[in-house]
């Protein structure tokens, strides 16, 4: 098979993957806008609703900091803050 | 080869505890295997002198009076073998580097033609205080680089400067062959400054070695008694401006008023803080004036302290009410406030167009620079028929560099660090949903956002709630309204593997820049300002779907088009640079060697030279 043969190919496959996750996609919204709210909630975050959401705003600065922070003593704290690999 | 012998000059008098503390350091840290420690006594008074007759490998000149700081050195370099360079070093220092010596030596011998080299210096508390040292004709005060800055390892390669202080100089013999010692038509202060405006006329450079780290106490013998201190500075400070006051200023070969901003967190500040810089370092002289303010679409007043010497001198120097050349850096709404007889208007935007207004406005000027070809297009697209002519931005690669220190996330997750405003042309939602969706919570990889907020009413914790991110999906870590000392932002840089600039468009992208100069691998959309620095030897770029009507609260982007970056490339080159670590380190390491080559202010400074040179 030619190189442009085969990269058609390869355009075609693609274009018919795109497709499949688009109906995919469509088909799955229509599922979930027909759950309940807590259900939908429970799926948006893995299926489980007692897993911590993977991100933490808890140290969220609402306005810009004046008092401009060290990169050193941040970085540290944002390291400690992580969200876990696997829930504790 | 045999290295060349040095003599270490220690110049004391009194305060045998801080004598003691460097000299032990100073054992305990070099090999005196080619060097000889000649400590001299400028007529203490207290214990020193009876205590240094106790230590047996040194060697003391003994001065009956105190000969003060210049006659006091000179008395040891004349004491120096007559074949060995000379090393002075205030007893106030203190070493903790094995090798130290031996760097500078192999800095001072790396080129016949550099002649002093100087080292960085850094206080107890570990904040920096030199890095060389810059005087300008306006205020004749030496001023120290980089002084009082958290050090975070800047300023690490060997440079060329104007100056050092002389707390650590080691000095090459053929530099004191030919100049001799310190001038004593100084007592003390700015001997230092004039040794190496001499050295310079006599054909020698003065580097600093950043390689060489030394703690300085600064408990200079008159800084401790300020009466003594004013009068000596100011006499020293009197015969200076008589010998180099013409000099210092003949090294300008062109006069420019720079009207723009730089007093605020914006591109166009940080930019032109390092514009001015690179002007006055290639011998622009630059007068600084506020463009914006009142009856401008930006009616805000700038505060008058820019918390940097130089700046501040530059802009308090007056242009006149009708400069020769003037140029206006900001958006080209402002351009016809250039009050120059050869008018420039500068700017940059992040769409394929420029506005109507901008477009009149730049019609009225006699040239116009923009930093890439992308916006020259967009320019000629436009309808402008003057001049543009392409001046790149460029990035300082003292405070970006690979070497620069970052604080490593412990666990050893592979770090992905997205740095920006929060809104619609940097798509910030894509890249957290996309980053979210591409991995798994257990995988060792995270994604750190930096999120500026400047517009009240959006509630960035509310919309990145509202995304419904997937708990088993890859973590997310913030920053949000942080705002980073700029000369610390490589150390955030340095902290994380990737960085990640998935916008619609960009002007130029000064952070991304930043971070490629600090060696991170890079994805970056395809599209934009930035294409004039990265390509995909150098970078990940980030393929498009197409161009989409720029739909953004900016009034300026109305009618224009910008990229539209494709998610599922994104989450391709995503999951590639985290399993391929190696090669997107690699990458990194190519682009910061071509920042360094091809992208530093002083390129940038020296295109303007070209320009006004072209001008005149």
């Amino acid at each position: 098979m030619s190189g442009e043969a085969e990269l058609e190919r390869l355009r075609k496959e693609a274009a018919e993957l795109r497709a499949l996750v688009r109906e995919l996609s469509a088909q799955s919204a229509a599922a979930i806008a027909a759950l309940p709210l807590d259900a939908a909630l429970a799926l948006a975050r893995g299926g489980d609703a007692s897993l911590d959401p993977p991100f933490r705003l808890e140290h969220w600065q609402e306005t810009i900091e004046m008092t401009r922070a060290d990169v050193t003593a941040e970085m540290a704290l944002l390291w400690k803050r992580l969200p876990p690999r696997e829930n504790a | 080869m045999t290295p060349r012998r040095a003599a270490i000059v220690v110049l004391c008098w009194n305060r045998w505890e801080l004598t003691c503390h460097c000299l032990e350091t100073l054992k305990a840290h070099t090999d005196l295997a080619h060097a000889e420690v000649l400590v001299v006594d400028n007529g203490s008074t207290d214990e020193t002198a009876a205590r240094l007759r106790e230590i047996r490998w040194i060697r003391v000149v003994t001065s009956g009076t105190n000969l003060g700081y210049v006659r006091g050195n000179n008395a040891g370099i004349a004491a120096a073998p007559p074949d060995a360079d000379v090393v002075l070093l205030n007893n106030d220092v203190e070493i903790h580097e094995d090798g130290w010596l031996d760097t500078l030596r192999a800095a001072a011998h790396a080129a016949p033609d550099i002649g002093i080299v100087g080292c960085r210096l850094v206080l107890p508390d570990g904040r920096l205080l030199h890095a060389g040292t810059y005087m300008l004709p306006d205020t004749f005060w030496g001023q120290q680089i980089g002084a009082l800055e958290t050090d975070v390892n800047q300023y690490a390669r060997t440079r060329d400067v104007e100056g050092i202080v002389f707390a650590c100089a080691y000095m090459k013999r053929e530099v004191l062959a030919k100049i001799g010692g310190l001038s004593e038509k100084f007592r003390s202060y700015f001997e230092d400054t004039d040794f190496c405006l001499r050295a310079k006329e006599a054909g020698f450079r003065t580097v600093v070695c950043g390689a060489v780290t030394l703690v300085h106490h600064e408990h200079g013998s008159t800084s401790d008694q300020p009466k003594t201190f004013e009068a000596l500075f100011q006499e020293s400070r009197k015969t200076f401006r008589g010998l180099w006051g013409k000099k210092l200023e003949a090294r300008y070969r062109h006069d420019v008023t720079w009207q723009s901003i730089l007093n605020f967190p914006t591109g166009y500040a940080m930019s032109c803080r390092e514009i001015l810089r690179a002007c006055d370092a290639e011998g622009v002289r630059v007068s600084y004036e506020y463009v914006y303010g009142s009856w401008t679409p930006f009616p805000v007043r700038e505060e008058e302290n820019a918390h940097d010497y130089l700046l501040n001198v530059l802009s308090a120097r007056r242009g006149g009410r009708r400069p020769r050349v003037s140029v206006v850096y900001g958006q080209g709404d402002v351009f016809l406030r250039n009050k120059g007889r050869h008018r420039i208007g500068y700017t940059m935007l992040e769409v394929d167009g420029f506005p109507a207004e901008w477009v009149r406005q730049a019609k009225e000027m006699d040239e116009i620079w923009v930093p890439s070809g992308f916006n020259r297009d967009g320019f000629l697209a436009s309808g402008l028929k003057k001049p543009v002519h392409v001046m790149p931005l460029g990035v300082d690669v003292d405070h970006f560099h690979p070497g620069i220190r970052g604080v490593r996330n412990p666990a050893g997750d592979f770090v992905f660090l997205a740095n920006f405003e929060w809104g619609e042309r940097k798509r910030a939602e894509m890249i957290l949903k996309v980053f979210n969706q591409t991995f798994r919570r257990k995988e060792p990889v995270v994604l750190v956002c930096k999120v500026i907020n400047v517009n009240k009413p959006t509630n960035v914790r509310a919309q990145i709630e509202a995304l419904d991110l997937s708990a088993n999906g890859g973590r997310i870590a913030f920053l949000h309204n942080k705002e980073f000392p700029y000369h610390q932002l490589g150390a955030l840089y340095r902290s994380v593997d990737c960085y990640v600039s998935a916008g619609r468009g960009e002007g130029w992208d000064m952070p991304l820049m930043e971070a490629m100069a600090c060696g991170l691998p890079s994805i970056a959309t395809d599209w934009g300002a930035h294409t004039e620095f990265v390509h995909e030897g150098i970078s990940y770029p980030l393929r498009i779907r197409g161009l989409l009507p720029a739909d953004a609260r900016a009034p300026y982007y109305k009618g224009f088009r910008w990229a539209d970056p494709d998610p599922e490339h994104l989450a391709h080159l995503f999951r590639h640079v985290a399993e391929h670590r190696e090669e997107a380190a690699a990458k990194g390491g190519r682009a910061a060697a071509e920042m360094a080559a091809r992208w530093t202010w002083e390129h940038a400074g020296n295109r303007i030279v070209e320009r006004l040179q072209a001008i005149a």
